[in-house]
């Protein structure tokens, strides 16, 4: 089956189309969902609410545009709206930090899991931007608009998080070296 | 072992390029669960509306075959058919209310399951609104100098109008918001891409005006705004569409159960002939649910039946038909039965019956008729089956005996003997074609049993009428 013909199948509210369109685009929006997640049960809790709202919103679809965008900020957003839910407001010391742009790395192979690990490990707000900003190319400007925050909140947000992942890195680094 | 220095987010953008991952399988199970549940709290109506009808039409049945019963005694008054009634009417009224009942339960399941995702979600716009709001509380100073800032400042002019563009999106969902935010990155990309975001964003502050002033307004309070209005506006297009008038018409054929004539009880042992009349009407339905309507409404039935084999004679001593007796036209005029004629050795021959003329005697009826119907959807689609119960009241208008023969018409004048209100219990099936949203094509075979027509001795007559009645009605 060629992907406009499950989207069609979907429309219609055919079981096995959805099923199909699920095996097809599963792992990549697990992938958004991971990110944007705390955790491996959370990102699966994101991943089943967002193919809800796909499911329901497919005839919203037009062809316009890639699918796998649509898909992709569908789960995107189920995710944001969750946190944003979650999230107690919480008092940011908005002065600005210094930036920590760089890291040393002692070794040339930092796995994927603990990336994964240390971004999920960061404070909820932390975590939506920089996903947004690093790995999903937004602006702040964006990102205030996504998250309801000033910009300037958005940069301090992302230095914190930045500072945060480089700490981490580091004293797993460390870790490595008084193993060896 | 060498140092390097690498720059975060590189590190990061490098190894999550491409990043999938697979989710454990019961996850489609799970979602599969949740899909084919919503699919079935819309399918559950269904059957039970099976069975709701199917009671309906079963009640009526015996509230048909009650009245049958009761109505056996040969000399039932008004006031005796009505007691008895009574009791089979109030059964079918608490079953009817139990049936109500069961509906109700079965929509509020339906709302509470509907309602539950919905306050899910406002739920979630509702915290989220609160948690902004009293961000925006702290936010609001710097966020106010941001924008004096930028509004002083003529080359960042350029970057308000983006950001109001954004404003506008905002309101129509999020998703959309996101898609368009992805586009305007590629557009500034271009070098007129600024330039064409302007254009954009001009054009959309001058169709929305009013947007520029809930700039400062958080992004949920909006969607929130637009949801209800959303909402506002499907209550109100679904409560002006629950009306429909609709004219009708309906060949009526008018008969007895068990033959005989209503005029006198000698014809008992007479055949009766339907006759094919009309029936003109206007009525209106409400709806009450999207599968139950209630209606009423007005029309005019003519109705008419002959009485077979049956000769006249012209006498002065006679004593005339029991319901006509009183009549002038009718005084000197002396009916009977065929066979009693035949029978009379010596005054008759086999083949002729003169003196007496053979005819048929003709009784014409006509009823303004006010049903009250409750009409129960078994198949709501383009195409609809619907099963249709009630009873009518009938007021008389007019009617008429009358003998016909080879040798003309004789009017014998009114009968004396019908009510001027009678009732019927009404059951029908209602096929109906939506030719448009606010028009459908629809006919309704419906059966009308009439319940206390006549007083008096009927000689067993037992009338109903069947008509086929078609309309088209118009929902408002």
């Amino acid at each position: 089956m060629g992907v406009k013909k499950i989207i069609k199948g979907c429309k219609k509210g055919d079981l096995k189309a959805q099923e199909e369109l699920y095996r097809l685009f599963a792992p990549k929006l697990f992938g958004v969902s991971l990110k944007y997640s705390r955790n491996y049960h959370e990102a699966e809790d994101n991943l089943q609410e967002a193919f809800l709202v796909i499911f329901e919103k497919i005839h919203q679809y037009k062809n316009k545009g890639s699918f796998e965008g649509w898909l992709k900020r569908i789960t995107m957003n189920t995710a944001l709206q969750t946190y944003r839910k979650q999230s107690v407001f919480r008092i940011v010391d908005e002065e600005s930090i210094k930036e920590a742009q760089e890291v040393t790395l002692r070794e040339e192979e930092v796995s994927l899991d603990f990336l994964l690990k240390i971004i999920q490990e960061l404070p909820d707000r932390y975590r939506m931007v920089f996903n947004l900003y690093v790995l999903d190319g937004y602006s702040h400007k964006e990102i205030a608009d996504f998250l309801n925050i000033s910009e300037g909140t958005s940069k301090s947000n992302l230095a914190r998080a930045r500072q945060n992942l480089k700490r981490k890195l580091e004293e797993s680094q460390t870790l490595i070296r008084f193993v060896k | 072992m060498k140092e390097n220095k690498k720059n975060i987010d590189r590190l990061f953008q490098e190894k999550f390029r491409d990043f999938e991952a697979s989710p454990s399988e019961k996850n489609w199970d799970q979602i599969r669960e949740k899909l084919i549940e919503k699919k079935d709290s819309r399918k559950r109506l269904f059957p039970i509306w099976f069975k709701i009808a199917g009671i309906a039409a079963v009640l009526l049945v015996l509230f048909m075959v009650g009245s049958f019963w009761f109505n056996t005694d040969q000399n039932p008054t008004v006031v005796s058919q009505e007691e008895v009634e009574t009791p089979e009417q109030t059964q079918k009224s608490i079953s009817r209310s139990q049936s109500d009942k069961d509906k109700i339960d079965q929509t509020n399941f339906e709302s509470e399951h509907i309602t539950d995702d919905d306050t899910e979600m406002t739920g979630q716009n509702l915290v989220s609104s609160e948690n902004n709001e009293a961000k925006s509380e702290s936010k609001q100073f710097t966020q106010k100098e941001d924008k004096s800032k930028r509004a002083s400042d003529l080359a960042k002019a350029e970057t308000t109008t983006q950001y109001e563009i954004e404003n506008n999106n905002q309101e129509t969902s999020l998703i959309d918001f996101l898609s368009v935010l992805e586009e305007e990155k590629r557009l500034n990309r271009n070098v007129g891409g600024i330039m064409q975001t302007e254009k954009l964003a001009e054009a959309s502050i001058t169709e929305n005006p009013e947007l520029i002033e809930s700039e400062g307004k958080s992004l949920f309070d909006e969607i929130e705004k637009q949801e209800t209005l959303d909402k506002d506006e499907q209550n109100t297009s679904t409560l002006s569409n629950r009306f429909a008038i609709r004219p009708n018409v309906a060949p009526i054929y008018y008969n007895s159960m068990k033959g005989g004539s209503a005029v006198d009880p000698s014809f008992a042992g007479n055949k009766s002939e339907g006759e094919v009349t009309m029936s003109y009407g206007i009525d209106v339905s409400y709806a009450v649910s999207k599968r139950v309507k209630v209606r009423t409404g007005v029309s005019k039935v003519n109705m008419s039946y002959n009485t077979p084999d049956i000769a006249y004679i012209a006498s002065s001593g006679s004593q005339g038909l029991k319901s006509v007796r009183n009549n002038p036209e009718a005084r000197n005029i002396s009916v009977v039965t065929k066979n009693a004629i035949l029978k009379r050795p010596g005054e008759v021959s086999n083949n002729s019956a003169a003196p007496y003329t053979f005819g048929k005697l003709n009784q014409q009826l006509e009823y303004i008729e006010v049903p009250v119907e409750v009409e129960l959807a078994v198949l709501d689609k383009r195409f609809g089956i619907n099963v249709i119960g009630g009873a009518s009241t009938l007021f008389l208008k007019d009617d008429l005996v009358r003998l016909n023969s080879e040798m003309g018409t004789t009017n014998l004048g009114r009968a004396n003997n019908l009510n001027s209100v009678s009732f019927t219990t009404n059951i029908g099936v209602g096929l109906e074609y939506n030719i448009t949203e606010t028009f459908n094509l629809n006919i309704e075979p419906t059966f009308k049993y009439q319940i206390n027509g006549f007083s008096g001795d009927n000689g067993g007559f037992k009338p109903y009428f069947f008509g086929v009645y078609s309309g088209v009605s118009m929902r408002f």
